[in-house]
């Protein structure tokens, strides 16, 4: 991920990008979760 | 390490504060935080350890004198569960909640709200957990990896287990999630992700495996709650299933899970050593890479926990050699921190102490581990005391020490005081000969074949246990002092100044005075 560190003049942006980078963090984590279970729903028995 | 220039002298106004059980509960301070997450892993600490004593109690005899076996068992599970998941887990989550912010020159973390949230899903987690000792049937007793099919027969409290292990999961991977999106944009201006302090590098990748693992974890104990009540068969032969796969989904989450619990302890060591050695930590680089590259091997090795269970030799040759390479990223740091000491200008502060012991005794658990790795050995060695002297070895004088080795550096940054320094030794030479004591002569036990998870055993092992039990409760009732210096440490002592240590340790966090302002970093320090 790209990070500007030097840019202490647009909070706002800063402000969003950590909000999508936690939104996109949280579903990684739940496509972890549902994949997982679904690999053995989905599996041969 | 950059050279910085805090602002925060001329903002000390700012550290009104708010009062009362309120402050606490409803905190958003990165701060405030992270002393509850460090005095909730301390406390947790003292109660698994008198499982632990209850533990060595029972073996310093053969027989069963003291504890119902089946009681011995919870004792066993939940000693485990609650060091792992409430004492070493959390605090590390602490030292991360004080020291990240203060390390990259951030007001707080990015996530404020959700840090208070997943501090506080502990206690009720932990509660629950716990609560299960007081209801019919008693706790939790298939150890902590909860292997179907004896963990569905656990009544009452298996449930609670697996309501607990989630909310853990899901405190843990708040925690991870604020840790990464705080380092990757709340940087102060001109540190790039190479000036990193080494601490913030070992906790981003730490965070990364939380978030890729602790789901895992998450589906495969939902699972077993399915197959309990709702007669799924996931990993029930008699409907299709499989047990053994629960095993791999357990340990695709276990391994990384011992890299969760170990990679922070490295970071704070990388911190410690080269302040100690008035010397710039040697191959800043080569240990982010070996950091990296440790998490990365972490997922490709789970199955060396199983090579009994049977599997193909194409599958046991691929993780014994996985296995073996994580020694090569291991030993780059292990180098690292011995060339950092060489002809360093040395001294032996208590932090200096705890790593040095840490950086010998880790490596004594790292060896045990490449034994473990090698899949023929394996079998002789599966399921006995030489598996439980590996894993302490890497977990107490590692993860606890550094901890510790930690708490030691920067306590005095956090309170304002420094501590005696006496004591502190007195801490560090005990617990360091006692842990001794205690783990190593279970090498000797496994070795000679005496089985894990057993509150009996043959006449034959008794010297060696006697002589573990013995350094069990040494090195338990030594960790009070520790507790006591905490506890004088913020009552009172010499006036601590903003570097604390003569050494001038780098770092942006001994800009700041002691005790570090409730609010810092108002404004963005300059790092060059």
């Amino acid at each position: 991920v790209a990070t500007d560190v030097n840019d202490r003049s647009d909070v706002g942006s800063r402000r969003a990008r950590a909000r999508r980078m936690s939104v996109v963090l949280a579903l990684v984590a739940a496509s972890f979760y549902v994949g997982f279970i679904l690999m053995q729903v989905m599996g041969k028995h | 390490m950059a050279h910085a220039h805090s602002h925060d002298a001329a903002h000390d106004h700012h550290d009104e504060k708010p009062t009362g059980i309120k402050r606490w509960l409803f905190t958003t301070n990165h701060k405030d935080i992270g002393t509850m997450y460090l005095v909730f892993s301390l406390i947790m600490f003292f109660l698994g350890g008198a499982m632990a004593l209850a533990i060595r109690l029972e073996l310093f005899q053969p027989g069963v004198q003291f504890f119902d076996p089946a009681f011995y068992n919870q004792m066993l599970t939940n000693h485990a569960l609650v060091m792992i998941f409430g004492a070493v887990m959390p605090a590390f989550v602490g030292l991360a909640n004080w020291m990240i912010p203060l390390q990259i020159g951030a007001p707080d973390m990015a996530l404020p709200r959700m840090n208070n949230y997943s501090f506080w899903i502990l206690p009720f987690a932990f509660a629950m957990l716990l609560s299960t000792f007081f209801q019919p049937g008693g706790g939790p007793a298939a150890g902590w990896t909860m292997y179907p099919p004896l963990v569905l027969q656990g009544g009452n409290s298996f449930p609670f287990m697996i309501f607990a292990v989630h909310l853990m999961g899901a405190s843990s991977i708040m925690g991870a999630i604020n840790v990464i999106v705080t380092i990757m944009n709340m940087r102060a201006p001109g540190m790039t992700l190479l000036k990193l302090p080494l601490f913030c590098w070992a906790w981003l990748i730490t965070a990364y495996l939380l978030i890729a693992v602790m789901p895992v974890l998450a589906g495969a104990v939902t699972m077993l709650l399915t197959d309990h009540f709702f007669h799924t068969s996931f990993f029930n032969p008699a409907g299709g299933g499989d047990p053994v796969m629960y095993q791999h989904i357990f340990w695709f989450f276990g391994h990384p899970e011992v890299y969760i619990l170990i990679l922070p302890a490295f970071g704070i060591v990388s911190e410690i050593i080269p302040t100690f050695s008035r010397k710039p930590l040697f191959g800043y680089d080569a240990m982010v890479y070996a950091t990296a590259s440790i998490a990365f091997l972490s997922f490709i090795v789970w199955a060396h926990h199983m090579f009994t269970v049977g599997m193909p030799l194409a599958g046991q040759l691929f993780f014994m050699m996985s296995t073996m390479l994580i020694a090569v990223p291991t030993g780059v740091k292990v180098f690292n921190w011995t060339t950092t000491m060489w002809r360093g200008s040395l001294s032996f502060e208590p932090p200096m102490l705890f790593a040095i012991a840490f950086l010998f005794l880790f490596t004594i658990g790292g060896f045990s581990g490449l034994m473990l790795a090698i899949a023929p050995a394996d079998f002789q060695y599966h399921d006995t005391y030489f598996v439980v002297a590996h894993f302490h070895y890497v977990l107490v004088p590692g993860a606890v020490f550094a901890i510790m080795a930690g708490v030691y550096y920067w306590l005095p940054k956090w309170t304002g005081h420094m501590y005696d320094m006496k004591l502190a030794n007195w801490h560090f030479w005990l617990s360091t000969i006692s842990v001794n004591v205690l783990f190593f002569p279970q090498h000797f036990l496994g070795l000679a074949g005496m089985p894990r998870r057993i509150p009996d055993y043959n006449v034959q092992f008794t010297d060696w246990n006697v002589v573990s039990s013995i350094g069990g409760f040494v090195f338990g009732f030594s960790q009070l002092l520790f507790a006591y210096l905490i506890w004088k440490c913020v009552r009172e002592g010499q006036k601590a100044t903003a570097e604390v240590w003569d050494a001038k340790p780098a770092g942006l966090e001994w800009t700041v005075p002691s005790p570090a302002p409730y609010h810092t970093f108002d404004e963005a320090p300059e790092v060059r």
